[in-house]
């Protein structure tokens, strides 16, 4: 058998496992920096995460298919893309763990708040990309996902403000 | 399989491999056991390998039976996924059924179910990995059987709501529990599912915060 031609990094990146690891970080990588974008726009935390989170479901919407590969199909591969794919939610979780300073009461809440509003927004991603719903339902769905965020750090009247936000001016 | 104070079974314990040869059990119970072992069997290896790279000489293998005895309970490792995810899912009902009827009020009996479904999964982790973070990863038709699930655990925990409890979305109760899921999945996926019942706080108090309030969600949690 002939010697391969190609030094083995190489070889990796022109594995399918390699490819399809370098198109996540690429697709990823535009839709976080859409995600922090409109985060990093916001004055106060809770208008951070709304215009992050209308951010977010504006991607969603206008890339259908590159939604649908790394909130979906990124599931189903191995190990190494499960475990990037894990680090960067952790990084979204990050966002919404930053309101754990603002929160009233002294209570030692940890970091399972934070966990459980992005897991829930993202198992109910997941759930709607399974039962071939369009990425475009993911907008109406800002206002009730900032209610369950805002909830646990700010209050029921702060959180109930948030399902009457204007979705054509989530600045307000 | 050992027997829980509600009568179901944790489907995956240590099960007995009968003895080899004429041993005089009576048929059902060679092929309750058989069947049982490979339920076992598919539990610890999915939570080994994963779904997708179980294979059904894995299973048996683990479950200690022939491949053509496989054939003889179930036509493919789908099938018997969805006997073992039955399993569970009967085995964690009951507890959180038998959990939550002896508290009185609504909140106390979501309490209770949080921490009898927590409980079930810490004694064994493999099942919270077996029912939470493999369907997901394991196409269509399983997933499906997840959310069926979700469906029913937001029935079992929102049954009994008193009409002055606040009305929230479907989606957002179901975003809830999934919610609720991550948190659990992340802290098997970190080897410390022994540890699961510590976050009965604060899964309790996201979950009926939405219905009455932070403060009173607060008391119960912390009660």
């Amino acid at each position: 058998m002939a010697e391969h031609p190609f030094p083995d990094p190489a070889l990796d990146r022109l594995s399918a496992a390699g490819c399809f690891l370098d198109i996540f970080f690429a697709v990823w990588a535009d839709f976080e920096a859409q995600v922090l974008e409109g985060f990093e726009s916001g004055e106060c935390w809770r208008q951070r995460v709304r215009l992050g989170a209308f951010a977010a479901a504006g991607w969603l919407r206008d890339h259908p298919s590159e939604a649908r590969f790394v909130f979906l199909e990124t599931l189903r591969a191995g190990g190494r893309l499960q475990a990037e794919r894990e680090r960067r939610l952790e990084k979204l979780v990050d966002l919404i763990d930053r309101g754990r300073p603002l929160m009233t009461d002294p209570r030692p809440h940890g970091r399972e708040i934070a966990v459980a509003v992005v897991g829930g927004a993202i198992g109910l991603l997941v759930q709607e990309l399974q039962k071939g719903e369009s990425t475009a339902r993911v907008e109406s769905f800002v206002p009730e996902f900032m209610y369950m965020a805002v909830l646990p750090y700010l209050g029921e009247e702060a959180a109930r403000e948030e399902l009457s936000i204007c979705i054509d001016n989530p600045r307000d | 399989m050992a027997e829980a104070r509600n009568g179901t079974q944790d489907p995956s314990p240590g099960l007995v491999r009968l003895p080899p040869g004429r041993h005089g059990l009576p048929r059902e119970v060679v092929a309750q056991n058989q069947r049982d072992r490979l339920i076992a069997g598919i539990i610890a290896t999915v939570a080994e390998v994963g779904y997708n790279d179980a294979t059904i000489s894995n299973i048996c293998a683990a479950a200690g039976i022939s491949r053509r005895t496989f054939y003889t309970y179930f036509r493919s490792k789908e099938e018997c996924f969805f006997a073992a995810y039955d399993a569970i899912a009967e085995h964690v009902l009951a507890t959180v059924r038998e959990a939550s009827a002896r508290e009185g009020s609504w909140p106390q009996k979501v309490r209770a179910a949080i921490a009898g479904a927590l409980e079930v999964f810490a004694a064994n982790p493999d099942l919270a990995r077996f029912t939470l973070i493999e369907p997901p990863r394991a196409g269509e038709k399983i997933s499906a059987r997840l959310r069926a699930a979700g469906d029913v655990a937001v029935a079992e925990l929102t049954r009994g709501k008193p009409k002055r409890a606040r009305t929230i979305s479907s989606d957002v109760e179901r975003a809830l529990l999934a919610g609720m899921a991550a948190v659990v999945s992340q802290r098997v996926e970190a080897g410390r599912g022994g540890d699961l019942l510590s976050l009965q706080p604060e899964l309790v108090e996201l979950f009926l915060t939405p219905y009455i309030g932070r403060d009173k969600a607060v008391a119960i949690a912390r009660d």
